[in-house]
């Protein structure tokens, strides 16, 4: 019930605490919640979980799972986060988790393919989460053309090879380094360029395809 | 700098890490409409995902709240993948064992060595009267 308690406090006070940016700020956080703090880890929770259920998204296409997978990576993260090493880098340690997550997901989804993905489409948050409100100045004609690209470019993701996609969300839509992604995906550098070659090639020639 | 130059730097030109490369990649894309659309696709194709993220839905704090309050069990993954210069060597490992199995099984045994033939030594006959002595043909 404490920790019922805990969370629910930190999220309502979510606002009034900056969330952690750098490394130390989150070591200090880290600290906080070891040494019994209730509402550190609600921190972590927040500064990371749009970004994670992002990546986890892009990975495996179904906006459901992914929330589940997400959910599952924090409670790994609160599970072994007295073990975590604080001189490496927490963004790639629960990066890393999280890729590993999905990437048995996709290995499930390939032994067993009657599981389905997702059937909704994919839209920007702004157009799912936004009441439906009258705007003088809206132009159905320009929200479906964006929902038609933001379609097409999803297919397109799809399409690429599930190593290829991890390097290339990774890059591309997490800004991550090479040797971030090398630890993530548990390979070496040189491997992550020609993959990421590769996968922006592709993902460059499908879109030329799809939008001619 | 031809098409074929650009496409094969263009994940370096992505990175930014170079600025000679950067410029002798503009320059190209300024004269062809071809690497001009490849590059608008892909820039495009980028700014279209990065616009079409999701946020967590309404339930999600609850229900990680709810999850982490009943200590639910988190699913234990697949064993780690090893990575491939390992797995590469369990393969020849694996293969080693097969060869040398089938090996025995398909090689005849080497015969097993033959008894010496018994060492044989000429008897001596001591014949009395004249100090003679003869041997035994073998």
């Amino acid at each position: 019930m404490a920790l019922i308690r805990f969370l629910r406090d930190t999220l309502s006070r979510r606002r009034e605490l900056p969330l952690p940016r750098t490394q130390s700020e989150i070591n200090r956080v880290i600290e906080a919640h070891l040494g019994g703090d209730p509402h550190a880890f609600g921190r972590i929770v927040a500064r990371y979980q749009s970004r994670l259920i992002n990546f986890v998204y892009r990975m495996t296409g179904d906006r459901d799972r992914a929330e589940e997978l997400v959910q599952d990576t924090f409670l790994r993260v609160h599970r072994h986060l007295h073990r975590f090493d604080r001189e490496r880098n927490f963004s790639t340690w629960i990066y890393t988790i999280a890729a590993n997550l999905a990437r048995n997901e996709l290995r499930r989804r390939n032994a067993s393919p009657f599981i389905p993905t997702d059937p909704k489409p994919w839209l920007p948050s702004s157009e799912q989460d936004a009441p439906e409100l009258e705007d003088p100045g809206h132009r159905p004609d320009m929200d479906f053309d964006r929902e038609e690209v933001a379609e097409t470019v999803r297919q397109t993701v799809k399409h690429l090879s599930p190593d290829h996609r991890e390097v290339f969300v990774l890059r591309e839509l997490e800004g991550k380094s090479y040797e971030e992604i090398a630890e993530i995906v548990s390979t070496s550098v040189g491997t992550v360029k020609s993959r990421l070659s590769r996968a922006r090639h592709h993902f460059a020639e499908l879109i030329l395809r799809r939008l001619r | 700098m031809t098409c074929s130059d650009f496409r094969r730097n263009y994940s370096a030109y992505r990175d930014e890490h170079d600025p000679g490369l950067a410029a002798a990649m503009d320059d190209h894309l300024e004269l062809c409409a071809s690497c001009a659309a490849f590059d608008q696709a892909f820039r495009d194709g980028v700014e279209a995902l990065r616009g079409a993220s999701v946020a967590p839905s309404e339930a999600f704090g609850p229900r990680l709240e709810e999850r982490l309050a009943t200590k639910d069990p988190v699913p234990e993954p697949f064993p780690p993948r090893l990575p491939p210069a390992m797995t590469g060597l369990g393969a020849v490992l694996l293969l080693a064992l097969a060869g040398l199995a089938l090996r025995g099984l398909f090689v005849a045994p080497a015969p097993a060595a033959a008894e010496p033939p018994p060492l044989v030594i000429a008897r001596a006959h001591l014949i009395p009267g004249i100090p003679f002595v003869i041997f035994d043909q073998p």
